[in-house]
């Protein structure tokens, strides 16, 4: 009977052992798995927080990336309580769903930053490539137009524009898109200058006087039977005519700042107003090949420059210049001359024979509502369209 | 027997007592903060981002320690002593990261400056001697405006550099120095046109 007792405890007592290694090995595998879980939740929160600061969701999602952080950490603290904690099967489900939340959360700051950059990048680029374009024209109306002391604002417009370009290359796109807008900014008030200076070409008064000018030159040539020379300033025409008749237009370049009328000595200016000739210079005796040496100034030069001094509008010692020209040395293709107008040597010895001195030389801005006076009543129309 | 039993008991309350009370390893965890204040403080966000970032995560894998202990029965500081101290390593490594990053900036900087101010000396030189006649006299204008630009740009960037501003001071260098440049280049080529 006792041996039957103690056949019995001894299997009572395997079976039991038996029964908590099934449920330890049971309980060991739940665990691992559990942990694991959690492990791989957290690698997977983790990567996605790395890839999110790789975007530069500090700069362009610090909201979001601070949320997906916060999260981050709030998960790693559910997880080292559940790994420290006594009972050694660690209650995974809610980690596992922190990390979770955690990797949304940096996945969407992610996003966010990815979308921002390159909308941040587009800007950039679309503002630098404006401010480029606004730069390139207002210099090109800047070597047309002469702004005297404000060509600053092209040379600002100019280096605003290069720092843009640095800020680009190192990444910095808001400033890069602000310095790209000061550029254009810069290169729109560099256009409104030009603007002002070139209003006079659209002023009706203007070109109906000079259209008067010339006119009146053909209809003496007409009636005298005689040479009378028309320069058209905006044109860069100089037209030979004979008994009333073009004979021969020629090109011509101008004063360095032909667009303004001449007013004092060596402001590059061509004047505008009804000369003649008065001294004709052969090879020998000119500068530039032969001359046709005019009036400038005349009455009317002289009243208008005295008028600019009495209203204290000029320098002190300001000059009002002379020895104006029609020259040879011509044909380089740009406006180069102090004030004169100059021509090709072929071109001077064609013209040369056919005036004397008394021939009238009637230099004008324009004969018509050119494309400068569109410029200049375009350019008002979108200064007046940007004021608020 | 009961005497045994009970020093038994009493060994094991006194032991359960002493972990229980386990106390955070505050001056660990006060270093931590102050490498890493330090680190910010030395301009890390700008210049040692990703070690800055390093150190935080270091100090929030050391917070979440501590928050797990706190509601511990049991309370071990072992893992947040080895934390800390990784987490203030991280933090140092940022400071020296980015006190290094600031100085490379700022010799960047310097050396634009410098640059900036050779091409407008050379360029003002240049100018100086250029040919002056009808023909030139726009264009001489132009560039003296373009050099005298360049000038104040260069003056704006030592104000950015002492100001610590070491990336607007390269960028504004940097521009000034391709304006000076570009008038070097252009009185070159008006020479030598000039010359055939």
């Amino acid at each position: 009977m006792r041996r039957i007792d103690r056949h019995r405890r001894v299997i009572a007592t395997g079976v039991a052992l038996a029964l908590l290694a099934a449920v330890s090995a049971a309980g060991y595998s739940v665990a691992t798995r559990r942990r694991a879980a959690m492990q791989a939740a957290a690698e997977a929160a983790r990567h996605a927080l790395r890839e999110a600061r790789a975007e530069d969701a500090m700069t362009w999602a610090s909201d979001q990336l601070r949320l997906a952080e916060r999260a981050s950490a709030d998960a790693l603290t559910r997880q080292r309580i559940e790994e420290t904690r006594l009972w050694p099967i660690p209650a995974s489900d809610e980690v596992v769903a922190a990390w979770a939340a955690a990797e949304q959360a940096a996945t969407l700051a992610r996003v966010f930053a990815h979308d921002r950059r390159l909308a941040a990048v587009a800007d950039a680029d679309q503002r630098i490539s404006e401010a480029r374009a606004a730069v390139s024209w207002s210099g090109a109306l800047a070597d047309n137009i002469h702004l005297g002391p404000k060509r600053r604002f092209l040379a600002q417009a100019k280096q605003a524009l290069s720092e843009a370009e640095v800020y680009r290359g190192a990444g910095a796109l808001v400033a890069a898109s602000d310095r790209a807008r000061q550029a254009a900014d810069l290169a729109t008030q560099v256009r409104e200058l030009a603007a002002d200076i070139a209003q006079r070409y659209a002023d009706a008064d203007n070109i109906a006087r000079w259209q008067r000018w010339q006119r009146e030159t053909i209809e003496w040539s007409r009636r005298e039977g005689r040479a009378a020379i028309v320069v058209v300033k905006d044109a860069h025409t100089m037209t030979l005519y004979v008994r009333g008749e073009a004979v021969k237009r020629y090109s011509v370049e101008l004063g360095f700042n032909w667009i303004v009328d001449k007013l004092q000595e060596g402001d590059g200016a061509t004047p505008e107003g009804r000369y003649r000739v008065v001294k004709r210079m052969d090879n020998l005796s000119s500068e530039y090949y032969k001359a046709l040496l005019i009036d400038y100034p005349n009455a009317d030069d002289r009243a208008e420059f005295s008028g600019f001094r009495r209203r204290g509008e000029l320098p002190p010692g300001a000059r009002i210049g002379g020895l104006i020209e029609i020259h040879g040395s011509g044909g380089r293709e740009q406006d180069w001359t102090n004030g004169c107008v100059a021509v090709t040597n072929a071109e001077m010895d064609e013209i040369y024979p056919r005036v004397t001195v008394g021939t009238p030389v009637t230099i004008i801005g324009s004969d018509s509502y050119g494309p400068i006076a569109e410029f200049a009543n375009r350019q008002r129309r979108d200064a007046g369209h940007r004021r608020p | 027997m009961r005497v045994r039993a009970g020093l038994m008991m009493l060994v094991l309350g006194l032991a359960v007592t002493l972990v229980a009370c386990a106390t955070p390893p505050t001056a660990d965890i006060d270093a931590v903060k102050t490498s890493i204040s330090g680190a910010e403080a030395a301009g890390a966000a700008d210049y040692a981002a990703d070690s800055l970032k390093a150190a935080q995560d270091a100090q929030a894998a050391l917070d979440a320690e501590l928050k797990a202990q706190e509601g511990n029965w049991m309370k071990s500081y072992d893992k947040a002593k080895t934390l800390a101290a990784a987490a203030k390593a991280a933090g140092e490594k940022a400071t020296t990261d980015a006190t290094a990053g600031k100085e490379k900036a700022k010799a960047d900087a310097a050396q634009g400056i410098a640059d900036a101010k050779a091409a407008l000396t050379a360029a003002q030189e240049l100018l100086a001697k250029a040919p002056k006649g009808k023909g030139t006299a726009a264009d001489l204008a132009a560039m003296k405006t373009d050099l005298e630009t360049a000038a104040t740009t260069i003056t704006e960037a030592e104000a950015a550099l002492g100001s610590v501003k070491y990336l607007d001071a390269k960028a504004k260098a940097a521009s000034a120095k391709a304006a000076a440049d570009k008038v070097t280049a252009d009185v070159e080529a008006a020479k030598a046109a000039k010359k055939k």
